[in-house]
């Protein structure tokens, strides 16, 4: 368990990226399973978290908690580089023989809750911070997501009650599965929203690991929110910024072997 | 009797709360006497939700993963409107949170059909991994205390308004079954039975055991768990008696007797009579009595329905 030794420069944090973005590209690919360009956007932020020396997420005891749980199948190399879940489940992801699911769950070694439907895992995580106040709470929540008025009832709760072992991180890639969500349901400024529900609120380049080290370097002192910008369908060209990847996997040969090259 | 069922509940459940700090009371947008006895005694134990449904379920299953004891406390009419966080956060997580539903059936008669949970234990059954409680009596709704905190799955308390004003009941006549309690006040066996739960049980019991004839030979099973049920045992209850009338303050669609009376085999050969709320929303302009009487669950009604098992 815990078997990983964190990387004090940025080109390992790089290096280590590609390998679980092309880890997630081979099986979503080979399973046809998911939401693939979601996953994609939100693994800078997560190998920031746990393999950068400097992050203060204590592996121990902190919990990532996907609420935007299409993207969770990020975290799946991730557990596995951990030790969490042995290597061979990534090929097994979305078979009957199989642990690993296209929504993470708690039967999940290294996750705690159910994935599936959004705008929940925002205030079951604000329940066990407020539980477990020697435990920070890393939330991931999806842009789109935050159309859900569930989560500004668990935003007002949070700021009511000053959990600051939470850090909601919004996955801002831009896009729903019908295209952006300014000509959905328009979320901006979401700056401006979240300091008005009283967070500490940090907009950052979710693809800079300079950038997410200057954050997550430090545990807050208040409830803080960080919105990374991110590109969805992030180091697959054909993928990037476009919505219509949402929840379509390449199947034509020809893309998945470039997705590979590139993610090599 | 003149006592309100929260107060019963929330007291009883103070007095655990006193000694384990791991059981946390969530308010939504509720009051109560026995709440602000929470609020002065052990105000660390208490939450206060706000107006927000959807969070408190949530939050409350955040608190039961982190090991906590949760026991969220708000007007059974809103179940309806965090349906999926009691789905997905409670019954798919596989958390334990307990649900106290205030004011179930035409308790808030007046304030309209919203007010008015008549379809409750229909969605409440229909989840997996949760289980109802209800009780019409000081005894039975202080026994939801244990009944819940003993129990591994979530868990849906229904309590009433108010119950039936009633004369206290010989203990002799009541056998606690813990499932249920049976109350007979007659010599011998009785001949018919009718079953009922909550309000309409304790209001059952007044007519019944009022009028001699009636109590002679009618006995009421007065349910404490309504989900999920054990039909082995109402089989049992029913083999002695030659007819069951079952009484719900719930709309036909969402009423448990049906179930019943499909599911038990000795209920095949015997008269069966079920009254229920008829399958619309009300906006009769009555209170719970007038509202009851109106759709047939007056005196002389639930009396024909009996007299019909014969």
């Amino acid at each position: 368990m815990l078997r990983i030794k964190r990387a004090t420069r940025l080109w390992e944090l790089e290096k280590t990226s590609k390998e679980v973005r092309k880890s997630i590209f081979e099986f979503k690919t080979q399973s046809g399973y998911g939401h693939l360009a979601s996953c994609l956007s939100i693994v800078d932020v997560l190998v920031s978290l746990y393999f950068d020396a400097d992050s203060a997420f204590d592996l121990v005891h902190d919990r990532v908690i996907f609420s935007k749980g299409h993207g969770s199948p990020a975290i799946y190399p991730i557990l596995v580089k951990l030790g969490h879940i042995p290597s061979e489940e990534l090929t097994k992801y979305c078979e009957e023989t199989g642990i690993l699911r296209l929504h993470a769950d708690y039967s999940i070694p290294g996750c705690l809750y159910v994935g599936g439907s959004l705008g929940n895992a925002i205030g079951f995580a604000a329940g066990l911070a407020l539980a477990r106040s020697h435990q920070h709470f890393y939330v991931v929540l999806g842009d789109a997501e935050l159309q859900e008025g569930s989560v500004w009832e668990s935003l007002l709760f949070i700021n009511h009650h000053k959990l600051k072992n939470m850090t909601l991180i919004v996955d801002r890639n831009g896009f729903g599965i019908t295209g952006s969500t300014e000509s959905s349901l328009k979320l901006e400024s979401l700056r401006d929203k979240f300091e008005a529900f009283g967070f500490d609120t940090l907009e950052i380049d979710g693809h800079n690991f300079d950038s997410l080290r200057g954050v997550f370097s430090k545990k807050p002192n208040s409830p803080r929110v960080v919105i990374a910008q991110t590109i969805k369908g992030k180091g697959v060209s054909y993928m990037e910024g476009k919505y219509e990847f949402h929840t379509i996997i390449p199947k034509d040969k020809g893309l998945i072997q470039q997705g590979l090259k590139e993610l090599s | 009797m003149n006592f309100s069922p929260r107060d019963v509940f929330l007291t009883e459940l103070l007095a655990h709360a006193e000694q384990d700090e791991s059981i946390i009371l969530m308010s939504v947008d509720m009051g109560a006497p026995a709440l602000d006895l929470w609020r002065e005694r052990i105000p660390n134990q208490v939450l206060d939700m706000g107006i927000a449904e959807q969070n408190a379920i949530n939050v409350a299953a955040g608190l039961s993963k982190g090991g906590k004891k949760v026991f969220v406390y708000f007007m059974a009419a809103w179940v309806h409107r965090c349906f999926e966080q009691i789905r997905y956060s409670c019954c798919i997580a596989d958390l334990k949170v307990n649900i106290i539903g205030n004011g179930v059936g035409m308790g808030y008669a007046p304030a309209g059909p919203a007010h008015q949970p008549n379809e409750d234990i229909a969605v409440m059954r229909s989840l997996l991994n949760m289980s109802i409680f209800t009780g019409s009596s000081i005894a039975s709704i202080k026994s939801l205390v244990n009944l819940s905190l003993n129990s591994s799955k979530s868990n849906y308390l229904r309590l009433d308004r108010k119950l039936f004003e009633t004369e206290e009941i010989s203990e002799n006549s009541v056998v606690r079954r813990g499932w249920a309690d049976e109350v007979y006040v007659g010599k011998g066996q009785p001949k018919y039975l009718v079953v009922s739960y909550g309000y309409m049980s304790s209001r059952i019991k007044k007519f019944i055991m009022t009028d001699p004839i009636m109590s002679s030979e009618v006995a009421v099973l007065d349910l404490i768990r309504l989900w999920p049920l054990d039909l082995k045992k109402f089989e049992d209850v029913f083999k002695s008696v030659e007819g069951v009338l079952l009484i719900e303050e719930q709309s036909a669609s969402g009423s448990i007797s049906e179930t019943i009376v499909s599911s038990i085999r000795s209920l095949r050969h015997k008269k069966i009579a079920t009254i229920h709320l008829p399958n619309k929303y009300l906006f009769d302009n009555l209170d719970q009595e007038g509202i009851l009487n109106k759709h047939g669950f007056d005196k002389e009604s639930i009396f024909k329905a009996i007299e019909s098992l014969t």
